[in-house]
Parts: structure tokens; sequence; C-alpha cells
């Protein structure tokens, strides 16, 4: 078990270097001159010559890849192009805001996820399960962008009974939870639908295997041969699913955030691009990458731990 | 079954649709309120009651950068660091420089001396004292290495402290816009020098300390920026105890915002908001005027642009009074200069030479350049008239629905034409290098002086002169009302050098954005002038 984690460990040693240089390539050859959007479009050219030369996007660019390297391994990504402050400082600050998000969505996207494969998965082809296809279906196909907005629309607009942006001081507070059901939501909803197809088609599966029928003719009742026999054989690919879905959202969490006013690192890096903010884009990419190349890792160990096969193959 | 499946979703999607469409097409029937909204008596204002909200809560789209004087360049800190900092002089609405730190202040006969007697007993946030020292010290820090503006700042050459309360600024060459220039930008925000001296920089600049009506109190990075009262600030006010900036980037969600009660002014809305927010009681909306001109620039240095008959041809072909009219009224407003309208320097309508809507006249022109109708399409020498118009993507109001009427306009007349819309990053690295025929462009400045306008735009090598314009009479009428200290003098020369902008056919002028505000119908004692939002000092709501 611990070779097996070792191992996985090593292996993504060279992914996450293709990621930096792939990182650093991407916003380097980007067009638009950080300099330029900092001084502002009335600034004069020899101002904004001065700041290219300050922050140092006169050197060659394998010097500075160089330098972000060095430094990336330290964990520092140097100052912030647009804020001059570490980068590390604002990843810090607004990173945990953005973990509190994904986390209450994936909560939120398992449970409906699940629940509503078990519903549709026990009772194929009936309308409720039509029903909440369709739903899903919805749900996977419409933006979160719309989503939020049409939340935001009838929670707080027409019924008000919602705030329509902004995080509270606490997730632990009235007001906190609050201003967290619809961003949850909205970035929920796209993995609980995904999760809910994966939960039926798997369940539909199992339901047809023989140690199911066995159950049924020891005289099992209905309830323990689902939950007891079936679902946690049904939930295997679910968990796969669940680790990238986590990843998935915390990439989706940028649009989601934009529209609520989340502080989180969507907002962070959307202003990073638009200002050529090459040292923040280039950490929280890689952040975001790192915590991707983590959970699969986890999701590889989650699985030889639920499913003994595949720690003896 | 499966029928049955896609008539549920068929069914599904139109209610969504339908429930999203509803409050836009039926602007006259909003939510129900959760509670009856007070009828606003506007003619009883003396008997108003004044209320206990005393937080005035305003959107902002991006959270702030960093306090710094000589390096804010972004609007959203400059607009926080105004209630914060103050500088030696403001801007009345007219745009004309008035009294703030400093009392009074005297320009020389030559125009290379200004003295600014400052304002005795005010003192910084953090106690320490204002003084000539200090302005002295800020302004050599302008033109020091730290700061983003040397440029602009090296037109001191030195400063000389008459006594506590007393600094002369020499100037390399009279400039009769200083004040425009140096003094009223953000690098004119005067910060202490106590805690520059005695703070971590890093810190320092996020904790601005000035001699402003209002204080930084907190930041919550991402979310909000508290300012509180100023219980010592020199002039009357403030009356709000706090001012809190929410950031939220997204304009549907700041209107939803401000139609919720979440924040209390917001400055950008669509022109459907507009309409909605008018026909309701409840949203104050005002339109300011701006010093913030916008204009097609057309490359004197490209086909078919080097030919000054195609300059005016599509001038002719275009009807951009109706244009604007139809897509981007009320925000923005035609104008026939390339000086806003607000500022002292335009003349009036109908002064300047002007060029008028007539495709058949368009077409004349274009056959005296020597193309020929081929197809649909005028052709010279077997090429094809065809122009590409950049434009940048929702950086100025509706800048690419204008790009994309112009150029079917374009079209009707036999000019081939397609729209190029790129991000601003990118759209500028173009447009800087001069790599464009004709674009989109805005200009805009918080102050009214027409240098800066003409000097960036249309000078001879100016910074903002992206497509090479360069008109040696021009450059020299410029030159002389740069020096120039009698405004009448000065206004004569302006006009005079718009004549020639305009005889020039550099441009094809769209015209001027304002600057909006929208916010709860009980607030009083606010009028925003055309140029910044003015201080909140005496700024209260009525219940």
């Amino acid at each position: 078990m611990f070779q097996y984690a070792m191992r996985k460990t090593v292996n993504a040693i060279p992914i996450l270097l293709g990621v930096t240089i792939l990182v650093f390539l991407l916003v380097h050859l980007t067009p638009g001159d950080p300099a330029r959007l900092l001084a502002g479009p009335e600034a004069y050219e020899e101002d904004i010559a001065a700041i290219r030369e300050r922050l140092g996007l006169n050197d060659p660019l394998h010097i500075q890849y160089w330098r972000f390297l060095n430094r990336a391994v330290r964990l520092d990504f140097g100052r912030s192009f647009r804020t001059n402050r570490p980068v590390m400082q604002d990843v810090s600050n607004r990173f945990p805001n953005t973990i509190q998000l994904a986390i209450v969505s994936i909560a939120w996207a398992v449970t409906a996820g699940v629940t509503i494969g078990i519903f549709a998965g026990v009772r194929p082809n009936s309308l409720g399960d039509s029903l909440s296809m369709g739903v899903a279906l919805l749900g996977v196909s419409a933006p979160s962008f719309w989503k939020g907005l049409l939340f935001m629309l009838i929670f707080s607009y027409w019924l008000g009974w919602l705030p329509a942006s902004g995080m509270g001081e606490t997730l632990f507070s009235v007001d906190g939870m609050k201003r967290m059901i619809m961003p949850a939501i909205t970035l929920g909803t796209g993995a609980a639908a995904v999760i809910a197809r994966m939960t039926r088609s798997s369940m539909l599966e199992v339901l047809g295997q023989d140690y199911v029928r066995t159950a049924r003719a020891k005289g099992l009742a209905e309830r323990t041969v689902i939950y007891r026999h079936a679902l946690r054989n049904a939930l295997i690919p679910v968990i796969t699913l669940v680790g990238l879905q986590v990843g998935f959202l915390l990439g989706g969490s940028v649009i989601t955030e934009q529209v609520f006013a989340w502080p989180g690192i969507g907002t962070l890096v959307i202003n990073g691009i638009f200002a050529r903010d090459y040292p923040m884009v280039q950490a929280v990419i890689l952040l975001i990458a790192c915590i991707f190349v983590i959970v699969n890792l986890i999701v590889d160990l989650t699985y030889s731990l639920i499913d003994p096969r595949i720690r003896y193959n | 079954m499966k029928r049955v499946l896609s008539l549920l979703v068929v069914l599904m999607l139109m209610f969504a649709l339908v429930a999203c469409g509803a409050p836009a097409e039926e602007p006259a029937e909003p939510a129900e309120p959760a509670e009856p909204a007070e009828p606003a008596d506007e003619e009883e204002e003396e008997e108003e009651e004044v209320s206990e909200k005393t937080d005035w809560v305003i959107a902002l789209e991006t959270d702030i950068v960093q306090f710094d004087p000589v390096k804010i360049g972004d609007a959203t800190t400059s607009g926080v660091a105004f209630q914060i900092f103050e500088r030696l002089l403001s801007r009345a609405p007219d745009g004309q420089p008035i009294p703030d730190l400093a009392e009074d202040w005297e320009i020389s006969d030559d125009g290379l001396s200004w003295t600014f007697y400052l304002r005795e007993g005010v003192t910084f946030h953090d106690g320490s004292p204002f003084n000539a020292e200090v302005v002295e010290w800020h302004f050599n820090r302008g033109k020091s290495e730290e700061s983003n503006f040397r440029a602009q700042f090296a037109i001191i050459e030195n400063m000389d402290i008459e006594d506590d309360y007393t600094i002369t600024f020499n100037l390399t060459e009279p400039m009769a816009a200083f004040a425009d220039n140096v003094i009223m930008p953000n690098g004119g925000f005067i910060p202490s020098m106590e805690a520059y001296q005695t703070m971590d920089y890093d810190d320092w600049a996020m904790d601005p300390i000035g001699t402003g009506p209002f204080m930084y109190d907190e930041w919550v990075p991402g979310q909000r920026v508290e300012l509180v009262r100023n219980p010592d600030w020199w002039g009357d006010g403030p009356k709000l105890e706090k001012v809190i900036y929410r950031v939220i980037p997204e304009a549907g969600t700041q209107v939803i915002e401000l139609e919720t009660g979440g924040v209390d002014l917001i400055t950008r809305a669509t022109t459907e908001d507009i309409e909605r927010f008018e026909q309701n009681p409840d949203i104050s909306v005002i339109v300011t005027p701006a010093y913030r001109s916008r204009q097609f620039e057309l490359n004197v240095e490209k086909f078919p642009f080097d030919d000054i008959r195609i300059r005016e041809a599509v001038n002719w072909a275009v009807d951009m009074p109706s244009i604007v009219e139809a897509i981007a009224s009320p925000i923005t407003v035609y104008a026939d200069s390339l000086l806003p309208m607000a500022g002292w320097g335009y003349p009036g309508e109908g002064v300047l030479p002007s060029i008028g809507y007539d495709p058949d006249r368009a077409m004349e022109l274009i056959e005296e350049a020597g193309f020929q109708m081929v197809g649909d399409y005028y052709e010279k020498d077997g090429q094809r008239l065809s122009i590409t118009i950049h434009s940048p993507d929702h950086r100025y109001y509706m800048d690419k629905d204008i790009c994309e009427v112009t150029q079917h306009q374009f079209n009707q007349v036999g000019i081939e034409a397609d729209v190029k819309v790129m991000e601003w990053g990118a759209f500028l690295d173009e447009v800087r290098e001069g790599e464009f025929q004709m674009v989109f462009l805005g200009w805009n400045q918080s102050g009214a002086d027409p240098s800066l306008f003409t000097d960036a735009k249309v000078m001879t090598g100016g910074r903002g002169n992206y497509a090479n314009h360069s008109d040696p009479e021009l450059d020299e009428i410029l030159r002389q009302a740069q020096r120039e200290t009698d405004m009448d003098v000065r206004k004569e020369l302006y006009k005079e050098a718009q004549i020639l902008i305009n005889e020039n056919v550099w441009h094809i002028f769209i015209g001027n954005e304002s600057l909006q505000w929208f916010f709860p119908s009980t607030v009083r004692g606010w009028d925003p002038g055309p140029a910044i939002s003015g201080y909140y000092t005496q700024l209260y709501f009525t219940e």
C-alpha cells in the first residue's frame, strides 16, 4: 500500500513539471503587455518601458522560466505585477474560500446525485426516472453563469429569501449559510447531474448481477438488497467520477465565483489574466493542477481500499 | 417514453426561459416588495426625516490594488483613494481647479513657477502634520524611480519651501495645464510622510493614511473595503459614518444587489436596466457628461486612409448620430469633436466643420479617388477597397455593436469591411504598434483641460497618437496653447486646433461617454460632477 502510494506520488512530479512549462508558455505567449496594462491606457511610453524593465520582462524567456521554477519549488511565486504584493499572500487569503465553496458543492452534488441516481436506477423507465434524468440533463447542460443569475432572480429578487451575492463572515452563521446556498448549488449542480447519471447506470448494471438475484432469492428485504448489496458495488465508478469532479469544480468555480462575487481564487485569476499578471496566473493554475493531481492520488488510494482486487493487482 | 421525456425537457426549458425573461419585458410589474415601499415625497423635502442609515455601500467591479499614490493606475483604487487622500487642488464641476489642501495659488508671469499656499492646521489620519515639507517629499517621490508616473512629474524642475505653508514648484517649461497634468491625477494624492518613514513599505501601501474625510478601516480581500468617518476632518462633514465598498464583478449581479438593497450605488448598467430603473420610484438615475471621448481613428499611414478623399468618404458613409442615438443612448452622446463637449475647450455645436450623412457623396468621393465598382465592392488597380475595423470587447459602451453597424453601412456604399474584436490586452498591443487601419478608441481624462486630449491624441508623437497623425501647423498651435496662461487666448487657440483636426479628417467621431449613477431615491446631499464622484461629505439618507 505504501509503495503504491509512493509510486503514484513520484509519477506526479513530471506531470507537475510539465504543467509549469505549459502554464509559463501559455501566459507569456498570450498577446498583451503587462506593463502597458499596469500603467493604464493613458500612460506615457517612457513610464511603460520603465515598468517593463522593473518587472524583469526584458529578460530572455528561458531566464524568466528558470527564475519562476527556482522560486516555485520553494513555494515563492514572486510579487504580483498588479498589486505588487507577494502572490502567495493573495492566494492564501483567497484559497480557503474556494475550498470551502468546493467542499459544500461536492457534498451537495454527491448527496443529490447519488440519491437521484438510486431513485432513477431502481425504477428504470418509470416517469420518476425520466423526470429525474431530464432534470439531470438540464443541470449538466445549463451554463453556470445562467443558472447563477436565474437562482439570484428567483431567490433574491422575486422571493427575497437569500442575499444575492458575497460571502458571510463565517460559514457557521445564518448569514454565512444563506450566502453559501446559491453559489454551492450553482457550482455543484453540474457535478450532481453527472453523478446522478453515473449512479443510475451503475445501479442498473449491478441490479442485473447474479448476486443481487441471489440476495433477493434468499428473501432479503428490497431495501437491504439495494443499500447493502447493490449500492456498495455500484459506487466504485461513482467515486472515481467524484474525484474528477472535484478538479472540475475547482476550475469551474471561476465563473460561479465571478457571478456571486465569491472572494475565491477564481476572481483572482480572472483579474490576473486580464492584467497579464503572470506571477498570479502561474501560481493559481499551478495550485489547481497540484490539487487535481492530489485528488486523483486520493481517489486511486480510496479505490484500492474499497476494492481489494485493485490492491492485489 | 422518450417522447414524454423530451417533451418534459422542452417544457422545463421553456418555463425557465419565460421565468428569466419576464422582468425585462414587464418593467411596470417589478417583484412583489417584501414591505410596501413608502412613496417618496420629493416636494416636501423640508419634512423629510433623516434616516438612521449612515453607511453608504458602493459596488466595485474589481478589488482594490494598492494605495501608493505614485503607482495607482486603476480606476477602482483611484475611486477609493479619493475619499482618503486629498490633493493640493480639486476640480469644480466645470473642470476648473479649486482650492483643496492649498487654499490659494499663484502662477508667475513667465508661467514657470507655481506657488501654493497650504491650508494650516490639517493633520493626517495618523496625527502627523500636513505642511510644505510633506508636499516636497511627495512630489520628489513622484519624480523618483519608485514612481509609475515619472514622465508626468518630470515637468517639475525642483521645489522651494518658502515657509511651513508655502511652497513653489519650478517647472522646466511653462505648462498651463500643470494642475490637470500633475497636481490633480492619482499621483497628486498626498499621503502621510511620517507613516511612509516608519512603516514597512508593503504595509504602508495597503494602509493608506491621508487627510481626507474618510479613514481607511478594513480590507477583506476580494470582498470589501471599509472606510470610517474622519471626525477631525478640516471641512464640513462628513455626515456618513461609514463608506463600504463591496467587490461585485458581474454587472447583472450588481443590478440585482441594488434592487434588493444589498448595495446603495452602482455605476454601470445596460440600456434596458436604465429604462427599468427610470420606472422604479425607489431608484434615482443620474447620467452626467464626462471627459470621455470616443472615436474611430483612421490610420493615415495605411491604405486606404492615406488618401484624404477616402477618409472623407467613410465619414459621409456613416450616419453616426443616428447609430449612437439608436444603440448607445443615453450613455453615449454624439459629438463632432475630439474634445469632450462637457469641457471648456469645446466651442459649441455647429462651430466646427463637420461631415453629415450622404452615401451618394461617399461613393462620388471614392470614385474621385480612382476606385471603380467591381461586383459589390470598389476596387483600384485590382486592390479591393477593404477595411478592417479593430474593436475592443466591452471596454467602451457598446463598442462592438457600434463597429458592426458601421461595418454594415460601409458595405452599403461598396466598401468591404469586417470587424476584428479583440480582448483588451491583445487589442492594446496591436493598436499601440499602429497595426490597424481603423480602430474604435476612447480617451478618458478626469480633467477638462483640452491639452489632456489634443497633446496625447493628435500632436506629432503624442502618447495616445497611435494612428500617427501629424500636422506641423496644428503642433505649433498646440504648443502655443500649452504655454499660454490667458484663458480666453487658450480657448481661441483650441478652437483653431479643433477646426484643423476636423479638416484633416483623421477620425470618424462617435461621441462622449457619460458617467452613470444608480442609487436609492432616499439619498440626499449628493450631486456627482462630470469628472468624478465628488466627496460624499454631505450625503445622507432620508426615511
